[in-house]
């Protein structure tokens, strides 16, 4: 199994966007009043039936499979993670096969963490100013 | 022809500060209703602040904000992955932490505000609580945190019972366009929708709704795009309000205000183009009798400005109506309401000021105006008024005090005025007598230079002087003052600062502001004839100010410092007074009618009440 770098990203997106979808319809569920005449309430019960039936749907359909499919790839070319990376220099340890996999995997919070701090602050920064600007 | 009676649905949409009935609704209802229509108002202002400040709207919003923690862990996993720093990968960033430090490391701050909020918002209500000093602060500390909840989900965007601020939405047609219908960073659009079914129930034949700041431009036009596809074809929207007086070239250049927004823009004074469109529409004739008014004709291919026309003088206009209106909603026990004794400022040469712009300068008589004080206290039991001119003359000060006096009234009121030597201690002691308590003094900066470029056109030595006797007189002064006119020094800047620091005897109170030039003030053009600023290419079309830079002078950052250093150093000399509290200049007017000036000066809190307070204003930064 092989992907170019732009498959693997189109796969990505395509996870985000029912991410996304996922995040629609629970906001949709929030804002879900059931009340009225009989006929009212089945109907928006149903509904909301429906809603919950499309998150399933979306999990198991959709993201799941790609998921599945990137992890089926990434064992099917875990030798790749074995390799030197180019970066590396000579006078640096190599690293232990099957010890980068569970490092990364345990990093990844941190490190999504510590790359959501940067931004962040970034963007905070930028608009500190304008915020300041506002008359009290 | 159509001849059947109009009706007519006016809206105030978010967000002000929900302390009173804004006067436009409630000056163009009266008007309307005057004129024999039948018009109904809508405050969705109010509506709105008291729909988020429940205990319910605080478990949405966190149950709101887990639904984008969820989404936005994993996005940003791809946004690693894939290196994007883009904008909107800062922004989901900065919302992600924000989210998690409030949901998981302040999980209980939530809960205990959800708990106290019942409580807060009692204080309001009962005017025993609302004047317990101790009580009210709490209750605003509660209610602020309350409001940060609510904006949890669309971080960076911020409500507080003051401002609305959303740094994320570019003032721009398609800023509009883009953001009224987005749910990610709208939180206005889940309720309008709601708010929108439900006024369409009015079943009115036009509907007007009055945009009249910045912070009413999102809310309120996302009300307006929901209004505009959902109304019926008979009902026609219009927008009107002093805001879009000042962008006429910016509207009659975009065509899809017209075909998301609203059916037609009303420039300048609303009274005379609403009673002229609503008899159009009640004929089914065309708009272009109507004044001051942009919309678009079929066929054409941009909106056209019908003519402009001098507005109904202010003794013709019809006193001001509330009904309708929730009055026991706004979070005060005892309504302050505004009043105009005049448009436009008398003076009118102070060069840095734009807000009469597009406004005729018009006087109300005495007789007229006391007419609607009576009118105000007898129908809905109003005894404190507010009045929103640009400043008064001491003359017509006198005339309304002693008619006051002589009315027995027994009103209070608060004002904006000039340092005019023509305010004598007699004057002011009699403004005194008739239920003046505060006056909120234009004093702008402790610079002479500064004063001369304004063209504040005041005796910079002798205004201390008009202070004293305002004291004196038992007055509470409120001083306005700003920093960051183009070129003013850091010398400058600390002349203000000392100028306060060495009369807090006689300035109770101040206000401070960052500069901003108007597009319309006088100053523009000769800031740029003098050198003084160079433009900074403006892409906000849709702001009501101009971008400079300085050429000389403090840069933005040290203005800022400034600000900064001023606010330090004057609590510092005013001793954590009472005011700094009250924060709400309103509210402030309250305690000053209900308590006194003296109670007011020196009212302190004891150490364990401010370390209750400090404790909660951290938990609320």
């Amino acid at each position: 199994m092989k992907f170019t770098t732009e498959e693997i990203m189109e796969r990505m997106n395509a996870y985000v966007n029912y991410a996304h979808r996922i995040k629609e319809i629970k906001d949709l569920l929030l804002d879900f009043e059931i009340y009225g005449d009989e006929d009212v309430v089945m109907a928006a019960m149903r509904q909301q039936d429906e809603l919950l039936k499309e998150i399933h749907t979306i999990y198991q359909d959709r993201m799941l499979p790609i998921v599945e499919e990137v992890a089926r790839y990434v064992n099917e070319n875990r030798h790749l993670l074995n390799q030197p990376r180019p970066e590396l220099t000579a006078e640096e340890p190599s690293q232990v096969p099957g010890q980068v996999e569970q490092q990364e995997t345990e990093d990844r919070d941190a490190q999504s963490r510590a790359s959501a701090m940067a931004m962040g602050s970034a963007f905070l920064s930028s608009i500190k100013d304008e915020k300041l600007k506002k008359h009290e | 022809m159509n001849e059947k009676k109009q009706k007519v649905l006016l809206i105030f949409p978010p967000q002000w500060i929900p302390l009173n009935p804004h006067f436009s609704l409630a000056t163009l209802a009266g008007h309307l209703k005057g004129e024999g229509h039948e018009v109904s108002i809508e405050d969705t202002n109010i509506r709105f602040y008291r729909h988020i400040l429940s205990p319910e709207y605080m478990d949405y919003s966190a149950a709101k904000a887990e639904n984008s923690y969820q989404y936005l862990k994993e996005k940003l996993m791809i946004t690693m992955v894939s290196n994007d720093s883009s904008l909107q990968a800062q922004i989901d960033s900065a919302r992600f932490l924000q989210i998690e430090k409030s949901l998981r490391e302040q999980r209980s701050t939530i809960q205990s505000v959800k708990e106290q909020l019942p409580q807060a918002l009692s204080v309001f209500d009962s005017r025993e609580k609302f004047y317990d000093p101790f009580l009210l602060v709490k209750a605003f500390l509660t209610v602020d945190k309350a409001l940060e909840i609510a904006s949890l989900p669309y971080y960076p965007a911020r409500m507080r019972f003051n401002d609305f601020f959303t740094p994320r939405f570019p003032l721009t047609v398609q800023g509009l366009i883009d953001f009224t219908d987005d749910k990610d960073e709208n939180m206005f659009l889940s309720f309008m929708k709601k708010e929108a079914s439900r006024l369409l129930k009015y079943q009115a034949d036009v509907i007007g709704i009055s945009i009249n700041s910045p912070t009413q431009l999102l809310p309120g036009l996302t009300l307006s795009r929901i209004l505009l596809q959902s109304k019926p074809e008979w009902c026609h929207l219009n927008i009107g309000g002093n805001y879009f007086t000042k962008l006429k070239d910016v509207i009659l250049s975009h065509n899809e205000l017209f075909s998301l927004f609203t059916d037609s823009i009303i420039l300048g004074e609303g009274q005379k183009p609403l009673l002229k469109l609503i008899d159009a529409h009640r004929r089914g004739e065309s708009l272009e009798d109507v004044p001051s008014l942009i919309h678009m004709i079929p066929g054409q291919a941009a909106p056209i400005y019908t003519f402009k026309d001098m507005p109904v003088p202010l003794n013709e206009l019809h006193h001001q109506v509330l009904d309708g209106l929730p009055l026991e909603k706004y979070f005060v026990p005892d309504l302050a309401i505004s009043l105009q004794s005049s448009k436009g400022c008398y003076w009118q040469k102070c060069t840095f000021c734009d807000t009469d712009f597009g406004i005729e300068p018009d006087i109300k008589s005495v007789d007229r105006l006391i007419d609607e004080m009576k009118f105000l206290k007898t129908s809905y039991g109003i005894s404190h008024f507010e009045f929103i001119d640009e400043s008064i003359t001491p003359q017509y000060m006198d005339a309304m005090a002693r008619r006051i006096i002589k009315e027995k009234l027994d009103v209070t009121w608060f004002s904006n005025a000039r340092t005019e030597l023509a305010f004598t201690r007699k004057r002011l002691e009699l403004y005194r007598k008739s239920g003046l308590v505060m006056l909120l003094w234009g004093v702008e900066s402790g610079s002479t230079r500064i004063m001369k470029l304004i063209n504040k056109g005041v005796d910079f030595e002798k205004r201390l002087d008009i202070l004293r006797d305002s004291n004196d007189s038992g007055i509470w002064n409120f001083a306005y003052i700003f920093f960051g006119l183009p070129t003013e020094t850091r010398e400058e800047a600390e002349m203000t600062i000392d100028l306060i620091r060495d009369n807090t005897d006689i300035i109770h109170s101040y206000g401070r502001s960052i500069f901003t030039l108007g597009k319309h003030a006088a100053l523009k053009d000769k800031a740029e004839k003098m050198g003084l600023v160079e433009w900074i290419m403006d892409d906000q079309e849709l702001s009501t100010n101009m971008g400079y830079r300085s050429l000389s002078g403090m840069t933005q950052r040290e203005v800022m410092e400034m600000a900064e250093i001023c606010k330090g150093a004057c609590h510092l000399q005013y001793g954590e007074p009472l005011w700094m509290y009250l924060k709400y200049r309103e509210i402030l007017f309250l305690y000053l009618s209900h308590y006194g000036m003296e109670f007011v000066l020196n009212h302190r809190f004891s150490d364990e009440q401010k370390r209750t307070i400090y404790t909660m204003y951290s938990a609320s930064q």
